[in-house]
């Protein structure tokens, strides 16, 4: 439930933009301390992990705040480990959102529930590719063992829906301001870009599918304590997200013309973590196709299990 | 010498083209994993390499050229060979059965857009001395038209060209100009008068890119390379004989270049990307992906096959029509859109048979090597007109329907 009010709300935003632009030295946790984040947190979870994450996608900051929060659902008493996110390339054994200098462990989910291995006895590679701009490391050659941890990895991968949905929407939200004002400034034909219809029609229907991807984050939130409906509500949230930033980000980049495509301008940017991000824990391909299958099969949903296996 | 039959011409090609190049291995057929698996339309490659390409272009055309195919519908006076299109037909459709290097970044702008526009509008003299370089590949022209406040209102340009004496001198910058960095010719789209509606003002220029002046600075696209420039032209003198049509008429110059562009941009079909967005490519990947069973991917694949061939066919018959000597109408705008649409939907049924594997470098044949198309797609979108802007000329000029409103 939305405690925060509309006043407040714009406050602890602005606060947000201002840590995901601090870039002095200090690092993130200590600038969200500084914050009293835990605190909003306490006070607002829905609000607080939306707006982080939010914020965090406009910046198109690369964090493992993720981890926290996935961590933090699987078992609070375990925050500080990373997290092996499920593989969605051919190679490696999953996905990290950054290199495991300052950490110990790190969680990995497989088919019968999480296990903790030693951080430095993994292999990494920066997942490089599409998104050059991301911290991300792939973790390459075999896992090495480790021990069975307790906790509901199904729970944890839903909250971690949650917030990369947020991230989404931000990431989109950023993509469409900016694709506001370009249209607005540029004139062609004696006026603003944005009064032609075939230009401004694509900027409401990116605005469109925010919203609505906006909203299955909300309802997913509504559900988030309920371990039944909460899986299958994140995951429609992030399937929505998902094919948000596709529909948001091909128009904003079409309506820039050519300054879309320049390296010169910021737009790629949103164009390459967007598409990233949609991969991160299922792209709404995969969501809405294994939604589907179990739709029709009558099976509870244990998304991660079946995305895992089915990657080749 | 008389017309040679289309049997003699073909017999002829077929013997050039014997002598100077080697017949494709196999006859389209793909082998999936096997082979360079580059899938681009923009160059990204390192400016050797891409120098190297270039060359390779310009010697090939030559060959043509001095072989007589290098303009095979061309006057004779500039060194055509003032045959039909039937003849071009035949020595293209030969010549695709060859291992020949790709002649875009000649043939694309410069000898399907600017040509047209030289021979229809510019002085027989300056044809002599340009065309023949053009047709034997020693000289690449590019298309100085946008600038940052003359995008898809390209009439709305403002470098400034002034009469001197025999001269104009020409200031301003131009932008997103393809091929500058290759290229020895430009042309160029001038301000002469700014006290009479916009299209009444304009007359265009040839340059010799080589002038004093002129300043060519390379901007990067988000697929990686840079094909496309700022160019500054800085008291730049210009010759009144290089002037295309008459004083302030350069508008109706610039539509001769434009509507060669549309006919031109599809015409050439894929380019670099041709091979692997082909037909034997795309059904090899269905094949190795092991999507072929899967229905939904059937159809779109199926739906790309047939929207490629209607499009060849339209843009072939264009692109024809223009070599010939007519201008396209503006339903070659319907081209245009059919060329963008298709790549662009070719790219996203390679990522929904790839997967997300076309997101990350992992070295996989034929999977990641999909993005740089995927990324460079929207360019088709947006370059050669819009799409906004072809719908509109569709609507406008070939519906009938009443202008939006100002």
């Amino acid at each position: 439930m939305t405690v925060l009010d509309t006043e407040a709300r714009a406050a602890v935003a602005e606060s947000l933009r201002d840590v995901f632009a601090d870039d002095s030295a200090r690092d993130l946790a200590a600038r969200l301390d500084e914050l009293g984040w835990d605190e909003v947190v306490n006070e607002d979870p829905e609000t607080a992990t939306t707006m982080l994450f939010i914020e965090q996608g406009r910046a198109l900051a690369s964090t493992s705040l993720l981890d926290d929060v996935v961590v933090g659902a699987l078992d609070p008493a375990l925050t500080g480990h990373g997290v092996l996110y499920p593989s969605f390339t051919s190679v490696g054994a999953g996905v990290l959102l950054g290199p495991v200098d300052d950490l110990e462990r790190v969680l990995v989910p497989d088919a019968r529930g999480v296990r903790s291995v030693p951080a430095a006895a993994l292999e990494l590679r920066p997942l490089g590719g599409f998104d050059r701009h991301s911290a991300w490391q792939v973790v390459v050659g075999a896992l090495p063992d480790g021990e069975r941890v307790a906790g509901d990895w199904v729970a944890a991968e839903a909250a971690g829906r949650r917030a990369v949905s947020a991230e989404i929407i931000g990431v989109c939200r950023a993509a469409l301001d900016l694709a506001v004002q370009y249209t607005r400034d540029r004139r062609q034909y004696g006026r603003p870009l944005g009064s032609f219809q075939a230009v401004r029609h694509q900027l409401a229907e990116s605005y469109a599918a925010i919203e609505a991807a906006a909203s299955a984050l909300s309802a997913a939130w509504t559900v988030s304590a309920d371990p039944a409906l909460a899986p299958w509500a994140a995951r429609s949230a992030k399937a929505k997200a998902g094919s948000a930033q596709d529909v948001v980000l091909r128009r904003t980049v079409q309506v820039l013309g050519a300054m879309g495509l320049t390296e010169e301008g910021p737009m790629h940017r949103f164009v390459e973590r967007g598409a990233t991000l949609d991969q991160l824990l299922g792209s709404h391909g995969q969501l809405v196709e294994q939604t589907g299958r179990d739709l029709l099969t009558g099976t509870p949903a244990h998304p991660v299990v079946q995305i895992w296996e089915d990657t080749p | 010498m008389s017309t040679p039959s289309l049997a003699d011409f073909a017999d002829e090609a077929r013997a050039f083209l014997d002598a100077h190049a080697t017949p494709r291995a196999s006859d389209g057929a793909v082998v999936w994993g096997e082979g360079p698996d580059r899938v681009t339309y923009f160059s990204d490659e390192p400016f050797e390499v891409e120098q190297a390409n270039v060359q390779a272009a310009r010697d090939w055309q030559r060959t043509r050229f001095e072989n007589g195919f290098g303009w095979i519908t061309g006057p004779k006076q500039y060194g055509g060979r003032e045959l039909s299109i039937a003849h071009d037909l035949v020595y293209d459709g030969l010549e695709a059965g060859y291992d020949v290097p790709d002649t875009g970044v000649i043939s694309l702008i410069g000898l399907g857009m600017i040509a047209p526009t030289m021979l229809a509008h510019a002085r027989p003299e300056i044809n002599e001395q340009y065309l023949p370089a053009m047709f034997r590949g020693d000289a690449i022209a590019c298309q100085l038209f946008s600038e940052p406040n003359a995008g898809s209102d390209l009439a709305n340009v403002q470098t400034k060209a002034v009469r001197d004496g025999d001269d104009w001198v020409l200031n301003g910058q131009k932008v997103w100009t393809s091929g500058a960095q290759h290229a020895q010719l430009g042309m160029a789209v001038c301000r002469t008068n700014t006290s009479v509606p916009k299209h009444k003002g304009i007359t265009t220029f040839l340059i010799d890119m080589s002038w004093e002046g002129v300043d060519v600075r390379p901007l990067r696209q988000m697929s990686g390379g840079a094909e496309f420039n700022e160019v500054y032209l800085d008291d730049v003198r210009v010759p009144d004989t290089h002037r295309m049509g008459e004083v302030d008429d350069g508008w109706r110059v610039t539509m001769t270049t434009l509507l060669n562009e549309r006919a031109s941009v599809g015409g050439e079909g894929a380019g670099p990307a041709t091979r692997p967005t082909s037909r034997a490519n795309l059904l090899a990947m269905l094949k190795a992906t092991g999507r072929d069973t899967d229905g939904g991917v059937r159809r779109d694949f199926a739906r790309v096959i047939a929207d490629q061939a209607a499009t060849e066919y339209l843009t072939s018959q264009m692109m024809r029509r223009a070599r010939a000597g007519d201008l396209p109408g503006p339903e070659a705008s319907v081209g245009k859109l059919m060329f963008g649409q298709n790549l662009t939907r070719i790219a996203h049924l390679a990522a929904e048979m790839t997967g997300p594997r076309m997101l990350a470098d992992t070295g996989d044949w034929g999977t990641f090597s999909w993005n740089e198309l995927l990324l460079g797609t929207p360019a088709f979108r947006i370059l050669g007109g819009t799409e906004e802007i072809m719908k509109n000329i569709l609507g406008e000029r070939v519906l009938g329907l009443p202008k939006e409103p100002a």
